[in-house]
């Protein structure tokens, strides 16, 4: 089997379908199977993971309870918010700046008449 | 814990807690700390665990009045954690670079138990860690809270199909790694 196609195959998201060519090759190619086999297994292995509770250090309800400030009803997902919010507006800024740039420089070259 | 005699009910403690009753938060602190911090060391590693676990939790606190019980309050938690790991490592890394590791398992637990699967784990916990930031926390979320990919994507700001192709590359990487200590 060609190595190639076991690379293409290798490099699709497990949780992404492959297409016909890959998917036919990989119902044929040990390599590919065992492949497929090794991340089902490591991805079980994590899986088991989850029934797992690491025991939180001794005083840590404690601090918790000792630092509480006033309720204010504030958003925890805020920074991620703000967060995203920022990125979208820099490439909103980037986007505008250089459609600006280009119809600018467009129409400096129209020969004036 | 015991309130009267008689566990008080979460829904009940919810409701308090979001009336600002502290002793009721207490309680959910108390049943949820170890849920909390579990997530916190996956996401960040031991030593900045218990800052992450503790700045969700208040930050739960003071958001209680905005919970309605859309999702279940440990899923609420989660969330908080997700994002104030995702803040403080960032903070942390700042400052200094993220000191790796240790071992995920907790030798309290009892090694003896099952030495095997701890071990096992152990590894798994030690290429976990010596993934990149955003790998390690779609790694986690996804294969091992079980989180979708719209739900991952969302909590870290990144669209689906970067969490899959993050993912994608998280599980080679967990399993080269794992492969070279073989």
């Amino acid at each position: 089997m060609s190595p190639i196609i076991c690379r293409l195959v290798e490099m699709v998201p497990s949780d992404m379908p492959l297409n016909r060519v890959l998917e036919a090759h990989r119902e044929q190619c040990l390599r590919c199977q065992t492949d497929a086999a090794r991340a089902t297994g490591v991805s079980r292995e994590l899986s088991t993971m989850s029934g797992e509770t690491l025991r939180a250090p001794d005083g840590l309800a404690t601090i918790v309870m000792s630092r509480l400030p006033a309720q204010d009803g504030s958003n925890p997902r805020r920074p991620m918010v703000v967060r995203i919010a920022v990125r979208y507006s820099v490439a909103a800024v980037i986007g505008i700046a250089t459609v600006a740039a280009l119809i600018a420089r467009a129409l400096s070259r129209q020969p004036r008449s | 814990m015991i309130g009267g005699g008689v566990q008080r009910d979460e829904a009940e403690l919810i409701e308090a807690a979001r009336g600002g009753d502290a002793d009721a938060f207490g309680e959910l602190v108390w049943r949820y700390r170890d849920s909390v911090y579990t997530l916190a060391v996956r996401l960040v590693g031991p030593n900045l665990a218990p800052d992450v676990a503790q700045e969700a939790l208040i930050r739960a606190w003071r958001a209680m009045p905005r919970f309605r019980g859309e999702a279940a309050l440990g899923t609420w938690l989660h969330r908080i954690t997700v994002n104030t790991a995702w803040t403080l490592r960032k903070r942390a890394n700042r400052h200094q670079a993220q000191q790796l590791d240790e071992s995920l398992v907790d030798p309290s637990h009892g090694p003896e138990r099952a030495g095997e699967l701890a071990e096992v784990r152990a590894e798994l916990g030690s290429a976990i860690n010596q993934l990149s930031p955003g790998q390690r926390a779609v790694l986690v979320l996804r294969d091992v809270y079980g989180w979708s990919h719209a739900e991952v994507g969302r909590e870290l700001g990144i669209t689906q199909t970067t969490a899959k192709v993050r993912l994608h590359r998280a599980r080679k990487r967990v399993r080269a790694i794992l492969e070279e200590g073989t």
